[in-house]
């Protein structure tokens, strides 16, 4: 069902047909507002790699610290985050952080995240270096990179 | 690091093992006349004005537990429950969600009312003393432990994350697990809404 989203290996020339596709992209990212006086934010995003490719490490002026995590819940409905040391990126397969699971964490923030604005963040894979990513601060109440609802103020 | 993670792998398996007697006690939930989860509290809302379990007597209340600086769950149940009493309609005015923090330390009243405004203002956050807070969670059997962050202010809480229905005489009727479907939620209340009586499941 989904395999028209993927490129099959080895068919035709990859480059010529999607141009966007040739190297390592990351899309859809964006962070959660935070409340009065929280230091902590997530990032989520997506990254899809034409290589296998590993997410090594983060970093942002807005954080003293960016980490990279994961929320684990298990049958029980008990839910706690676990810091990771890298996130593999398999070959054309979308690696999605969201806030089902992966995510990048923001300690120590300077300053509140607030709906409306964007920040700077710096992703470093193995192989394809460094990506610098714009991140679209989104509503407390917002649950994807799509959700346009107004939830209040 | 390692010995970090570690221990949080460690903390979630002793409180996993600990949960799994609640969810054999839920799941036979039809009893509706034992209450097997909640009791009596007394809170601060975010105005500063107190509330016991008695002053949402006559509504279904959704109770859930969780912290302010919780990063993914708590923001997904919360806009969840929102959304699930939109989807109701008019029975959704019969609902009443309540969000108490299981991280006093932080939480203060202002800060709860920062937080649940910015999701629904129909949602009654709630913080108290470290003591009150223990009483209330250990009532609904909620279980939380704060997991140290690389900064003093920084710590995360392992906790347990189901929605807690009380009828609108205070007793339990249910849990709900799939905290943050929308769908999920407003289902299970569309049914109770419209099986139960106005007083609750046997009245």
């Amino acid at each position: 069902m989904q395999q028209d989203m993927k490129q099959k290996p080895g068919m035709g020339d990859a480059k010529r047909e999607t141009p966007a596709s040739s190297q390592l992209e990351v899309k859809d990212a964006w962070a959660r507002a935070t409340a009065g006086k929280a230091t902590v934010g997530a990032v989520y995003l997506s990254i899809v790699s034409p290589t296998p490719d590993r997410l090594v490490s983060a970093s942002a002026p807005v954080a003293n610290k960016v980490d990279l995590m994961t929320m684990e819940k298990d049958g029980s409905g008990m839910m706690g985050m676990r810091y990771l040391k890298t996130i593999d990126v398999p070959a054309n397969t979308p690696v999605a952080l969201s806030p089902d699971g992966l995510h990048i964490w923001l300690a120590g923030l300077k300053q509140p995240l607030k709906a409306g604005e964007s920040f700077p963040l710096t992703l470093n894979f193995e192989k394809a270096g460094q990506r610098q990513v714009t991140i679209s601060i989104l509503p407390l109440a917002a649950r994807s990179p799509h959700d346009q609802m107004q939830m209040g103020d | 690091m390692t010995k970090g993670t570690g221990l949080v792998s460690k903390t979630l398996l002793l409180l996993t093992l600990l949960c799994g007697s609640i969810v054999a006690a839920a799941s036979d939930e039809r009893g509706t006349s034992v209450e097997r989860f909640g009791g009596s509290f007394t809170l601060t809302a975010s105005d500063g004005s107190t509330k016991t379990d008695e002053s949402f007597r006559g509504r279904w209340m959704l109770v859930y537990f969780g912290y302010t600086h919780c990063p993914n769950i708590c923001p997904m149940t919360l806009s969840a429950i929102s959304r699930a009493i939109d989807t109701l309609g008019p029975l959704g005015a019969n609902v009443q969600p309540i969000y108490i923090t299981i991280d006093p330390e932080r939480d203060t009243p202002e800060q709860m009312g920062e937080y649940t405004r910015a999701f629904d203002p129909r949602i009654v956050g709630l913080t108290g003393t470290p003591q009150a807070i223990a009483l209330v969670a250990k009532e609904y059997r909620v279980f939380y432990q704060k997991v140290a962050g690389q900064n003093r202010d920084d710590y995360s809480m392992t906790h347990s994350s189901y929605i807690y229905v009380m009828d609108p005489n205070g007793r339990y009727v249910t849990l709900i697990t799939q905290s943050e479907d929308p769908a999920a939620i407003a289902e299970r209340m569309r049914q109770l809404l419209t099986t139960a009586g106005p007083r609750g499941l046997n009245n």
